[in-house]
């Protein structure tokens, strides 16, 4: 079976910026309209169906774009997220991150020269992309990278039944989605002491002298970028993760006196993730209200052993 | 709990603004919420409010005498940077308009501001027996928003100027204007206040603003527009007379302490400043951040109970510990280099102990919670603008002069005798860098005398290796600001 919706939802309420000269430094507006539209799919299937055993497949695919149609301010970009990391802007997903695309490291004193810089740039530095090509780094390269939310869900039920024996299987997983970490750059950007303490494996891998400059990738630790926003804690969203299994045995009626209906079972959820997401504990753990990671936990995993009794 | 506006400051006004809904048979007024709509019946209601406006005055010492001032100035220095912090782009000239602490200090000073103007625009329907009264409120009200208004424009230069409560569409309409409008806005509420003030007050009222707090301030803002970036020199002769008002009130209006180091304990609070910001400890929020900032983190805990809140890499400038001439008794009131850990060591490290009343840390129940009052302005201080706004209008004279000897000898200082105008104004630069240490005046001082690139420089050139130019003598305003509505505000040269 097959869905397409197409919704445009008006007056969305949202908390807006407002200037501070109000006293306030915001409040819940009518900002706009957004439009939700994309298909759902559905597909069932018994693949097997016998006396003994049966097999049975249940899929469904969820395809969404989310777009903002318009803004009541005049259509002025609404800032929002931690520190103004998020945009709300016409013809964008509802919520787009706002950040510094960090292309590199500055290797060598060449590099320097030749690219486009902020003015304290030192050799060493994470190198941004002069996205106005104006020949400077600055708040104007501070550009579009992607938005927090998923443009596809899915999910995959099997469910398998042997005699009394019955196995089921759920996978879920989405995608298309960038996540912002903050938690990650708490723990992970430059002058935070990596010298001295704990820090993540990747600055093994830092820029240390030219001779000696990393992988390309990891600044030095004293990078002049602490400040600022960049790509580097930015993650693929993407996941999929088997969400639940479960065996069960059904006890054969009167094999105990007055005992009917019953089953035995045992369940997992959360079982496993296929993640490449670096930016926190789990990208399934992303609040929207926060529109980005801030160590939320992770759903837990959970292991469930049960005794159903029919009297 | 002494004092009743202390403990009134709990009960801080939540006025809601409504905005949303457009359509009439929305609009009910909520009954089961306080909202300013029907709020404001009494006078006690106005009460309220006016310890709301007090309230924000909690975060003025952290959010501009220290980050903003002192952490700005050479009297402050990072030697080693653990980690990226708003303290360390501030000392090293390293901001961004996106600094933390621009925006904590904006949105705290239109906070008061707000709350001022939404007392001031109530104040007059309510019924009052005794005008006077509702005089003295609107005085401290407006006092208080001249303060706000004050640090904005000192570290912003030209800010929105607001005197009503605007909705957020009609806060569109308020641009950025000049700095010398600013600065005659805020002259026109100290002048008010300080003909509707009281002289003093008694019982839990001491603490309140008084007239002589409105006429020290009201001096204090003529010495900025006399000074940069202003320079409309006609206001040393204003200032000189205000201050002179001040000063005559010695001993009716207030008292000069025999010592320098007792003025900074918790047991003398309300006692010999003009104005201060009053704290009480009590675990609620309504005590101070200050004595536990610039301290090591292994600070014997007899001394720091709760340790360190916050501030942990920087310390007081060797620059601003050498400055100080051998025997002033101001020295180690102000700073210390050597303290007792936790393990009983003695250890190196320059801190500052000003108001790190040790007496006063068993009451404490964090470290944010020190009894101990801020000063905002001290008679010390109008002695020494009068004495600089004397110089500068006919050089020293033995009235001048004697003020600074008198705040010299009691620092255990022999007495000055400058020979001519230029040795004088360096003279009171130097006394004021040293009775003011950690008070956030220097910085300030630096720039309205023209001498903040001067002292600044070389000292940068020697610490951080780098050197300022006169656009990083304001900050930029809050990057969230500039967003809000592109266009609405002109970013500081300089900045992006």
């Amino acid at each position: 079976m097959v869905d397409y919706y197409n919704k445009l939802t008006s007056d969305v309420l949202l908390r807006a910026p407002i200037p501070l000269s109000t006293g306030f430094s915001n409040e819940n507006q009518n900002v706009g309209s957004v439009r939700n539209k994309g298909w759902e799919v559905n597909v069932n299937t018994t693949n097997v169906s016998k006396k003994n055993f049966k097999w049975l497949s249940r899929f469904n695919l969820s395809l969404n774009k989310n777009r903002v149609e318009a803004l009541t301010n005049g259509n002025t970009p609404i800032f929002s997220g931690f520190d103004n990391t998020v945009k709300i802007a016409v013809g964008r997903p509802l919520y787009t991150y706002m950040l510094y695309d960090a292309i590199g490291v500055y290797m060598t004193p060449e590099s320097l020269g030749k690219n486009p810089k902020r003015t304290a740039t030192i050799v060493g530095d994470p190198m941004y992309r002069d996205v106005n090509g104006d020949g400077k780094i600055d708040a104007g390269d501070i550009t579009e990278m992607g938005s927090p939310i998923p443009t596809y869900y899915w999910g995959f039920t099997n469910s398998v039944t042997y005699k009394r024996f019955d196995l089921s299987v759920l996978l879920q997983g989405q995608g298309g989605n960038k996540i912002f970490s903050i938690f990650a750059r708490n723990i992970d950007r430059p002058n935070l002491g990596q010298a001295n303490y704990n820090a993540r494996n990747t600055w093994a891998n830092r820029w240390r002298t030219v001779e000696s400059p990393g992988d390309g990738v990891t600044p030095r630790v004293d990078a002049t970028t602490a400040s600022l926003y960049d790509s580097r804690w930015l993650y693929d969203g993407a996941f999929w993760k088997i969400k639940n299994v479960s065996v069960g045995y059904n006890i054969p009626n009167n094999l105990i006196k007055g005992i009917s209906n019953s089953r035995i079972y045992i369940s997992i959820d959360n079982l496993w993730m296929h993640t490449h997401y670096e930016g926190g504990y789990s990208p399934e753990a992303f609040q929207y209200d926060f529109l980005a990671d801030w160590s939320s936990y992770p759903t837990a995993k959970t292991y469930s052993i049960g005794l159903n009794i029919g009297l | 709990m002494k004092f009743s506006i202390k403990n009134s400051i709990l009960f801080v006004t939540l006025v809601v603004l409504i905005s949303s809904c457009k359509k009439d048979y929305l609009q009910t007024v909520p009954v089961s919420n306080l909202s300013d709509i029907i709020f404001f019946k009494t006078e006690a209601d106005i009460d309220q409010a006016l310890s709301g406006v007090y309230n924000r005055l909690l975060r003025f010492p952290d959010n501009h005498n220290e980050y903003l001032s002192e952490f700005r100035s050479s009297n402050y220095f990072v030697p080693v940077q653990g980690a990226a912090r708003d303290y360390y782009s501030i000392s090293a000239f390293d901001l961004t308009s996106s600094l933390a602490a621009l925006q904590t200090a904006w949105a705290n000073d239109y906070d008061l501001i707000q709350r001022a103007n939404k007392l001031l625009g109530s104040i007059d329907a309510i019924p009052y027996t005794d005008t006077t009264k509702r005089n003295r409120i609107k005085g401290e009200a407006r006092f208080l928003r001249g303060l706000s208004y004050f640090e904005l424009v000192k570290n912003f230069g030209a800010v929105p100027l607001v005197d009503r409560v605007i909705s957020s569409s009609e806060a569109l309409n308020y641009p950025r204007v000049g700095i010398d409008t600013v600065y005659n806005f805020i002259v026109n509420d100290f002048m008010f206040a300080s003909t509707v003030l009281p002289s003093a007050y008694s019982g839990t009222d001491v603490g309140r603003a008084t007239k002589w707090a409105a006429l020290g301030m009201l001096g204090r803002a003529y010495m900025f527009m006399a000074g940069y970036p202003l320079n409309k020199t006609e206001n040393f002769e204003k200032a000189k007379s205000v201050f002179k008002q001040v000063l005559n009130a010695e001993n009716t209006g207030w008292k000069f302490a025999p010592t320098y180091a007792e003025m900074f304990k918790a047991a003398n609070d309300n006692k010999y400043y003009l104005f201060e910001v009053q704290y009480v400890s009590g675990g609620q929020g309504l005590g101070s951040r200050i004595p536990g900032e610039v301290i090591p983190i292994d600070l014997d805990r007899k001394i720091v109970p709760w340790g360190y809140y916050f501030v942990t890499e920087g310390e007081p400038s060797q620059d601003f510990i050498n400055s100080f001439e051998p025997g002033d008794k101001r020295k180690f009131v102000t700073i210390d280099t050597i303290y007792r850990n936790t393990s009983n060591a003695l250890v190196r490290r320059n801190y500052v102990k000003k108001f790190l009343d040790s007496a006063s840390g068993s009451t404490t129940l964090n470290s944010q919670d020190w009894p101990i009052n801020y000063p905002l302005l001290r008679s010390e201080d109008v002695m020494l603008m009068y004495a600089e706004a004397v110089n500068e209008t006919g050089g020293p004279t033995t009235e001048a002069v004697g003020l600074v000897n008198r705040i010299r000898t009691r620092a255990g200082l022999p007495n000055i005798n400058p020979a001519s105008k230029s040795e004088f104004k360096l003279a009171l630069e130097n006394e004021r860098r040293h009775e003011f240490g950690w008070e956030g005046l220097y910085w300030y001082d630096l720039i309205r005398t023209g001498r903040a690139l001067a002292v600044m420089n070389p000292w940068l050139q020697a610490n951080y290796g780098k050197t300022i130019d006169e656009t990083q003598l304001v900050y930029p305003v809050p990057r969230s600001e500039m967003l809000v509505r592109p266009g609405l505000y002109l970013q500081n040269p300089g900045y992006n």
